[in-house]
């Protein structure tokens, strides 16, 4: 009996030995020999893959000596099969990460990925080129840049979309209302609102003046959330060296919000089920929206319209800001585990700059699924559905093909509208939440409790917000904003202090 | 008439308004049972704008064959998934089924002598297990599961709480003198096996069958570990990512800084969602025609005799 227990142990071992085994990775890198590059995207999977992958490898084999192999994983499952491919140890190259779907600020705490900032430096000189500088220094951690950001645009700016038929209608202009103003912008609304709710018609068709749900990025007032939108407390009032974290539940502004917001309810201007709503997408396309709130970027309103198939009109409620979630909306890391850091490097270096290659993993094969109707412009063919890929995932956005019914100047403009965008005063600080994790859990309960019936107006808040503070400093909320205001002095000390 | 009528009862039946009460309150919870599914098929029916304005509805205001039509055009994708989960299915349950049997037969036999010892082997990972990123990590790295049908089969194939449904089954159904005639009159092991002691356990192998071939239909969790390839993708883990992928840009299309409508428009219509769940469903529901007269008698068999 002994004899086979010691047997099927080697026998056990003796696969881990020849699993482990590696192979040679130093030599490759040439056309003859190319290293392969395993590249986990996000989704969904296409059935022209494998034949827009080898023509990107014929080039890419002659170029920089590389091949890639890559992995569509779907939306919803990608953070979860990440988390498995990394704590795992699975080898790969490089993936995408980003602040919504396999975090990046977690992933580079917990050491996933590879540091970049020497790379970056020798073999990336075409990304510091062409990417937008905040790209680079905002999603640093410790210092040190882990994933490369795809080109796009780096800040966020809240407007309010209003459709336009019930505007005209109604008699209103967008110049009626305040831009740029937060409070007073969201007051201007009111006139608007009341007369699409005393509207017979509008309010037979069932249209709701002022379309709010469970999941809607929630328009919060001028600060920046450590925690980004999610009303997580932790904020930093948006104003020049003004570090002092404090919790936004409990500032005068913020309460301002919500008591508009819960005036606007008791008005009927937000709808009664707004807290329970968990997608508001199915009022804006059947156009019984009189308007809601979104994230802009230029060109957002032909966009918008072009999808709902009615025109959406947009104004600003506060100027364009670059903050920590806005830069690392969408970006490309690679694996600490990468056996050729510096191919890898070169891929996202050329993947940022060849426009010959961008394209083609963006938009697939000319004459294929696309034809060129002018030296940057595109239309697509039938085959176009075949291969489908999220443009925004796959590096510089800004060297793509333009699309018919886009403008010519359409990347210009994002540039433009890039440069006017102001960074927030603690653009690359990023919480460790390692050292308070159990703190945090017990906070994020209570706000999944209290949130979106505050942020929606359906309680009062001279009521309940009482009750929500009192419930988050028994969750630990003190706790939570000291670490976070250690974490920022050690950060402003380093950064700030020169 | 009347009177002759009633002299035809029996004295064990019930009275007529009992009868008729019961009938009554057995056919709501049948109507319970199958309204979801009956909604389920009408909702793959509607327009997609009725259900945009009005929210799901039993009676849609207006028809369309869009969802069927969908399905044919990704016809190919679907095909494929079906073949897959059917394979898996009928290989799964085979494999599994004998894997079982064989199993619980072996611990059955009192006169086995490392029977303990493999009871509890074969309960113990019940109660204490490694957690899914060991097994997660020894079966993409280790065996190889990755996109293969080892890994939509393999990890499901043994079920500890099905080897004891059959070795309860064994022990009770299988008494020890049948066996030792057998051993009389001349017969192997394997030949008990399979002339007397799989024909006289039917119902039970029939359930455990059942059982297994519905867990290995439904199962999603497995694939969306070990498979990334579409043409390995199964149906259940095609219609899980479908309805997840929607919900996941609905509800991040803001982070996402991007026009979630436009991802959207690619995607598979509400409609077409209940479509494909309609052809998940139906055949496993077909199914359970067969195996009922067995699985009544095979559940309820265990401890009860003897």
């Amino acid at each position: 009996m002994k004899k086979k227990y010691i047997i099927s142990l080697l026998f056990v071992l003796s696969v881990f030995i020849l699993n482990s085994c590696g192979d040679s990775a130093v030599k490759m890198g040439t056309a003859k020999n190319p290293y392969n590059i395993i590249w986990y995207t996000i989704g969904t999977s296409q059935k022209d893959l494998a034949m827009v992958q080898a023509k990107a490898n014929e080039y890419l084999r002659e170029k920089i000596g590389v091949e890639l192999d890559i992995t569509i994983i779907d939306w919803a499952n990608y953070d979860q099969k990440m988390s498995m491919i990394t704590m795992s140890g699975q080898n790969y190259d490089l993936a995408f990460t980003c602040s919504w779907t396999n975090n990046y600020i977690n992933q580079a705490n917990r050491g996933a990925f590879y540091p970049l900032n020497k790379l970056l430096d020798e073999y990336g000189q075409g990304i510091k080129k062409v990417l937008n500088p905040y790209f680079l220094s905002g999603p640093k951690v410790k210092g040190e840049l882990y994933a490369i950001p795809c080109n796009k645009e780096v800040a966020q700016q809240q407007v309010v979309r209003i459709t336009d038929n019930f505007m005209k209608e109604l008699g209103f202009k967008l110049s009626d209302f305040k831009k740029y103003e937060g409070l007073n912008t969201l007051r201007s609304l009111e006139p608007y609102l009341k007369a699409v709710s005393e509207n017979k018609k509008m309010h037979n068709d069932g249209v709701i003046p002022f379309s709010i749900w469970k999941t809607i990025d929630y328009l919060l007032p001028d600060q920046t959330y450590i925690f980004g939108n999610s009303g997580l407390p932790g904020a930093v009032v948006l104003r020049k060296d003004n570090y002092k974290i404090v919790n936004q539940w409990e500032t005068k502004e913020f309460q301002e919000y919500l008591s508009l917001y819960h005036e606007y309810y008791k008005k009927g201007y937000i709808p009664k089920n707004a807290a329970l709503q968990d997608d508001g997408n199915s009022i804006t396309m059947s156009e019984k929206m009189g308007c809601d709130t979104a994230q802009y970027q230029p060109f957002a309103d032909v966009s918008w319209s072009l999808s709902a198939g009615y025109k959406i009109v947009s104004f600003p409620v506060f100027k364009p800001i670059i903050t920590d979630s806005s830069v690392t909306g969408a970006m490309i890391g690679m694996s600490i585990n990468a056996r050729r850091p510096d191919l890898n490097m070169k891929f996202l270096n050329l993947l940022n700059t060849d426009v010959y290659l961008r394209n083609l993993l963006n938009y697939g094969i000319e004459g294929i699924h696309y034809e060129k109707t002018g030296p940057n412009r595109i239309k697509y063919l039938p085959a176009h559905n075949n291969y489908i890929m999220a443009d925004f995932t796959l590096g510089n956005l800004f060297i793509t093909y333009l699309l018919p019914g886009d403008p010519d100047d359409k990347w210009a403009k994002f540039e433009k509208w890039n440069a006017s965008a102001i960074p927030s005063q603690i653009l690359g600080f990023h919480m460790n939440i390692n050292p308070i994790e159990a703190v945090l859990a017990a906070v994020v309960n209570k706000t999944q409790q209290y949130n979106a019936d505050l942020m929606t107006g359906t309680v009062d808040p001279k009521v309940v917000l009482p009750k929500y503070m009192e419930a988050l400093k028994v969750a630990g909320v003190d706790k939570l904003l000291a670490e976070m205001q250690r974490q920022l002095d050690v950060w402003v000390k380093k950064n700030k202090s020169k | 008439m009347i009177v002759r009528k009633k002299s035809k009862r029996k004295p064990t039946d019930i009275s007529r308004t009992s009868n008729v009460t019961l009938s009554i309150i057995v056919g709501i919870v049948a109507v319970v049972c199958i309204y979801p599914i009956i909604l389920m098929f009408m909702i793959s029916l509607s327009a997609e704008k009725s259900i945009v304005m009005n929210g799901f509805n039993f009676f849609p205001a207006h028809y369309s064959l869009e969802a069927y039509r969908y399905l044919f055009k990704i016809g190919s994708q679907l095909l494929t998934s079906y073949m897959i989960t059917i394979i898996v299915t009928v290989g799964g349950t085979i494999l599994s089924v004998c894997l079982i049997t064989l199993y619980a037969y072996g611990i059955s036999r009192d006169d086995f002598k490392y029977r303990k010892f493999f009871t509890f082997f074969a309960l113990f990972p019940l109660l204490f297990n490694a957690g899914f990123v060991a097994t997660y990590l020894i079966n993409s790295q280790l065996l190889g599961f990755t996109n293969s049908f080892l890994g939509l089969i393999i990890p499901l194939a043994i079920s500890p709480f099905l080897i004891l449904i059959m070795r309860t089954y064994f022990k009770t159904t299988i008494p020890s003198a049948l066996i030792e005639a057998a051993r009389i009159d001349g017969a192997g092991e394997f030949r008990i096996f399979y002339k007397i002691v799989v024909p006289l356990s039917k119902p039970g192998i029939a359930t455990i069958s059942l059982l297994q071939a519905v867990a290995y239909w439904n199962d999603w969790w497995d694939p969306l570990l070990y498979i990334d390839k579409p043409s390995m993708t199964p149906v259940q883990l095609m219609l899980q990512k479908t309805q997840a992928n929607m919900q996941f840009i609905i509800n991040n299309s803001s982070s996402m800084s991007t026009n979630s409508i436009e991802l959207l428009k690619h995607m598979p219509t509400q409609t077409a969602i209940f479509a494909i769940l309609v052809l998940a469903t139906i055949p496993i529901l077909c199914t359970y025609p067969f195996f009922q007269k067995y699985v009544v008698s095979g559940m309820t068999v265990g401890g009860v005799k003897d």
